[in-house]
């Protein structure tokens, strides 16, 4: 049986940010969220890398909306997460808790 | 208002027309707060990241095809030195002396065949490339002048150490035609495909 997909750090929080703004995820809104609930701002450079690989490995799947004047007549670009990326981050999530487990972290009330 | 349609081409030399349209769109809508140095920032880090990603996913193709553009360089530059050869045994006939190879014509006939053949090379290593255009044509830039460079040390009367920077440099300043080569052929295979 083949080892499924690791995913890295920033890639999971992109995932992660793109499952709690369910339909409204798109590279202005992702990245929004990203600094609101991280407090570091993602650079465009590695945001739309990073969600090009996600998409190119399956993890999301994008759709183009309408064009708007406000963005020079250019479409967003909606990202939803795939089975196979909520599969992944489902898995990178439990790998954390369980390291989490039995850990004493200042500030942190594991639940 | 920055020029979007510029920011979207040079994205797309790096990605797909539809997600280059799209990121520009996002930072287009972000640069009303932030401003146009912040949208130009980011157009090229941008780039520069994908580009790199691209080179990351295709190393080993990338590297072969830089290498295949260095060999069909060696290949020109051999014709152009017979060329030239002939060309300066046939002004030294015409007008009784050795020609000046500090003259600006002379310049020019050595360069410019070096120019033509790097767009020639851009535009041939885009069409061997297909998805990794311009990683291939940008490690063609940066391979060739120090394969010369290497060749150049080798040979006797080869270039001193503090020859070395400036020949790199016009080296590799000669080779910036192939990424004109390589963006006009990617432009024509876009125009090909349909929009994704």
């Amino acid at each position: 049986m083949a080892a499924p997909d690791t995913i890295g750090e920033f890639e999971q929080v992109v995932l992660l940010a793109i499952l709690r703004l369910g339909d409204n995820a798109y590279g202005v809104t992702i990245g929004a969220e990203i600094t609101a609930c991280t407090d570091r701002e993602p650079t465009p450079g590695a945001l739309y890398t990073t969600l090009d690989r996600l998409e190119d490995k399956g993890l999301v799947t994008s759709r183009v909306g309408d064009p708007t004047p406000q963005r020079g007549g250019r479409a967003k670009r909606f990202f939803t997460l795939s089975a196979n990326g909520l599969a992944a981050i489902t898995r990178a999530q439990q790998s954390y808790r369980r390291l989490l487990q039995g850990c004493e972290l200042p500030g942190l009330t594991y639940a | 208002m920055p020029d979007i349609r510029l920011a979207e081409s040079i994205l797309a030399l790096v990605t797909t027309r539809d997600r280059a349209a799209t990121t520009v769109g996002d930072l287009q809508e972000q640069s009303e707060t932030r401003g146009a140095a912040w949208f130009w920032s980011g157009v090229f880090r941008t780039a520069a990241s994908l580009l790199w990603r691209g080179f990351a996913d295709n190393a080993l193709r990338a590297t072969g095809l830089a290498f295949l553009g260095v060999a069909l360089d060696g290949v020109v530059a051999g014709l152009c030195a017979f060329l030239t050869g002939i060309a300066f045994l046939i002004a030294a006939y015409v007008t009784g002396h050795a020609a000046s190879t500090n003259s600006i014509p002379w310049n020019i006939w050595l360069v410019a065949p070096t120019m033509l053949a790097s767009f020639w090379i851009g535009r041939l290593l885009s069409r061997w490339a297909i998805g990794c255009e311009l990683p291939a044509t940008v490690a063609y830039i940066v391979l060739a002048p120090v394969v010369s460079l290497l060749i150049g040390l080798f040979l006797p009367n080869g270039p001193t150490a503090t020859q070395l920077m400036p020949i790199l440099v016009a080296d590799l300043a000669q080779r910036l035609p192939a990424i004109a080569g390589a963006a006009m052929a990617r432009r024509r295979q876009d125009f090909k495909s349909p929009v994704t």
